[in-house]
């Protein structure tokens, strides 16, 4: 009998510290976990006994990359257990921050995280010296992003602005037209992103994939949805996220990991929307995909760094259009008395589904928060695929094994503050024959 | 020539405050900037100012609480991730500096204050040695300023160049 194991510490990020490890047994995968030790932050309990009104203040601190995410799933969720109504004029703005941060957060992961993998660099600052004009895209794309946030939020990360019933001010026609040709430029660099990311060589891996995106609207799904698709199961209202997935504790992470209520891991994130909505990507972006010859169910992980190129063109399009039909709203937000009551809300971070609820008091305070990112949701999809990815890691070498379950992690766009080359690699040779 | 104060780290994780409590001491205005933990985008206000100076605030890990270290850009390049550890936005400016030159943009002349710090958790008070040395930190920083300026003086009248790689 020969066993090896592969051992991948996670290690020297202060928001996240971990361990993969995989052992082989006579060529057969046998165990493969991926541990998370993500600092305890106590978010959902800082939350309670908190104001309504400073929840979205205070989920926005969770990411420096999609705060928006966490501030919008937030006020979707209050305002259900409000039973407040937004105007559809606020849902616009809503929706044209969101672009913002998927802006920001795709070009970002695109060209500065995972695109080093897939070029040989082991940083993009090793990158930048032989690829440049690559790195300057990429710095300019994400920075059109976050100038959209701001113009929007009140500033480029953790914006200000958003609030439960809108924004405490929507911005002006001018101000939005200042940076529509930035937009402009946006959807045409991040066409050539796309067509770029579609040569790169990519490693062969294929994954029985279970999907789960929110739906229930006629847009691709972004800033809100009513229903959780899930891929050859159904739809559930979002308010029955618990029903269908369960979160539970794993000895080897600190993180809680999600799967369905039967224990078959998922995932979520561009995949997952693209393999449901497709078809409701702006034109502009499906011309793209068809161009690419991209389908609808990308079951291979590595080319997850198409997709995500192809949603930065719809974040984009969707951007410019929305600028282009924008009339400042009457009203930036819309208020109602406080109760008692649970809300469920849900969006499509840029990594994939957030879902939070909230009980509140009779006085608005938080009495209860739940919150649930898309990295936990995808703990155990990654740790499935690292097993797929297993066989062939015991057939590279020690450095090459390495660089390819990093790049496989990095698939995810896993929200690990600083997740660019964390990890290292060990290996038990001691039964090797 | 103007020199600005950049200062970097986070207000609730201990003594990654220490650089913007300076920066609040010594008055935030259009020549001192909390910029937080600014990630990338400290790319773009290192090359807004590339015909200034700049001095860059930051906690550091890897000398002793309240312990401060002080090195021109280039040191910090060569020193920054063998000799010094930052704090929880992880190396930002010495990556952000790297990389600006690997993409060879124009960066300012200036200088690194690093304040040592031992407490990084979210939420945990600020070390005592790290408060007691805010005081020493705003005066070193207007040391340094003064030192710039008068230096951009002589640089100005004797055609000399780069006034801020020999400050120690």
């Amino acid at each position: 009998m020969s066993e090896r194991t592969f051992s991948v510490d996670l290690m020297t990020r202060v928001e996240g510290e971990g361990r993969f490890s995989l052992t082989v047994r006579d060529g057969k995968v046998i165990d493969a976990s991926l541990a998370i030790f993500e600092a305890p932050r106590f978010f959902e309990a800082f939350l309670q006994g908190r104001s309504t009104h400073d929840v979205c203040d205070i989920v926005a601190r969770i990411c420096g990359i999609c705060p928006i995410a966490y501030q919008m799933s937030a006020a979707r969720a209050l305002e259900s257990a409000l039973g407040l109504r937004t105007t559809p004029e606020i849902e616009q703005v809503r929706r044209l921050i969101y672009c913002g941060e998927w802006i920001e957060s795709h070009a970002l992961h695109v060209f500065m995280l995972h695109a080093p993998d897939f070029l040989g660099y082991e940083s993009a600052i090793e990158m930048a010296r032989d690829h440049k004009p690559l790195v300057e895209r990429g710095l300019r794309l994400k920075k059109w992003g976050n100038r959209l946030i701001e113009v929007i939020g009140g500033r480029p990360s953790h914006p200000v602005s958003p609030r439960v019933g809108g924004f405490s001010r929507a911005p002006s026609k001018a101000a939005l037209l200042a940076i529509r040709d930035d937009l402009a430029r946006g959807v045409e660099e991040s066409i050539e992103t796309a067509r770029w990311a579609a040569t790169l060589p990519m490693p062969d891996l294929s994954c029985d994939y279970v999907f789960a995106a929110i739906t229930g609207t006629s847009d691709y799904p972004l800033e809100f949805g009513t229903h959780i698709a899930v891929s050859g199961r159904g739809e559930w209202p979002v308010e029955q996220w618990g029903d269908v997935m369960v979160e539970r504790h794993v000895r080897h992470s600190n993180a809680l990991q999600a799967t369905l209520a039967d224990g078959t891991p998922y995932l979520c994130g561009p995949q997952a929307r693209l393999h449901h909505h497709r078809d409701k990507l702006n034109p502009v972006a499906r011309q793209l995909a068809d161009e690419l010859s991209l389908p609808a169910t990308v079951d291979n992980p590595y080319r997850s760094i198409v997709v995500r190129a192809v949603e930065l063109t719809h974040a984009f399009a969707e951007a410019l259009a929305i600028v282009d039909r924008y009339e400042r709203p009457e009203q930036a937000y819309v208020e109602g008395a406080m109760r008692a009551g649970v809300g469920y809300g849900a969006t499509e971070a840029p990594r994939g589904l957030l879902w939070h609820r909230y009980e509140l008091s009779a006085d608005g305070t938080v009495a209860k928060a739940t919150i649930v990112p898309p990295t936990s949701q995808n703990q155990a999809r990654i740790e499935a695929d690292l097993v797929a990815l297993g066989p062939s890691l015991i057939a590279m070498e020690h450095k090459a094994a390495t660089v390819r379950a990093e790049q496989l992690i990095r698939s995810y766009d896993p929200c690990i503050s600083c997740a660019t080359h964390f990890l290292e690699l060990e290996i038990n040779r001691e039964d090797v024959p | 020539m103007r020199v600005r104060v950049l200062a970097l780290g986070t207000e609730h994780m201990g003594d990654d405050r220490a650089a913007l409590d300076v920066a609040r001491a010594l008055g935030v205005n259009n020549d001192v900037s909390i910029l937080g933990r600014p990630g990338v985008g400290l790319l773009d206000e290192l090359e807004s100012s590339a015909d200034d100076a700049v001095i860059l605030l930051d906690a550091v890990r890897g000398i002793g609480a309240g312990s401060m270290v002080v090195l021109s850009l280039d040191e910090l390049l060569e020193r920054g991730v063998t000799g010094l550890k930052t704090s929880s936005h992880e190396l930002a400016a010495v990556e952000s500096l790297r990389l600006a030159r690997a993409l060879g943009r124009r960066t300012p002349r200036g200088m690194f204050v690093g304040i040592g710090g031992v407490r990084f958790a979210p939420g945990a008070p600020m070390s005592p040695e790290v408060s007691a040395t805010i005081a020493k930190a705003v005066d070193m920083v207007r040391m340094i300023q003064q030192e710039l300026r008068s230096r951009s003086v002589i640089v100005e009248r004797e055609g000399k160049e780069d006034p801020c790689t020999n400050m120690d």
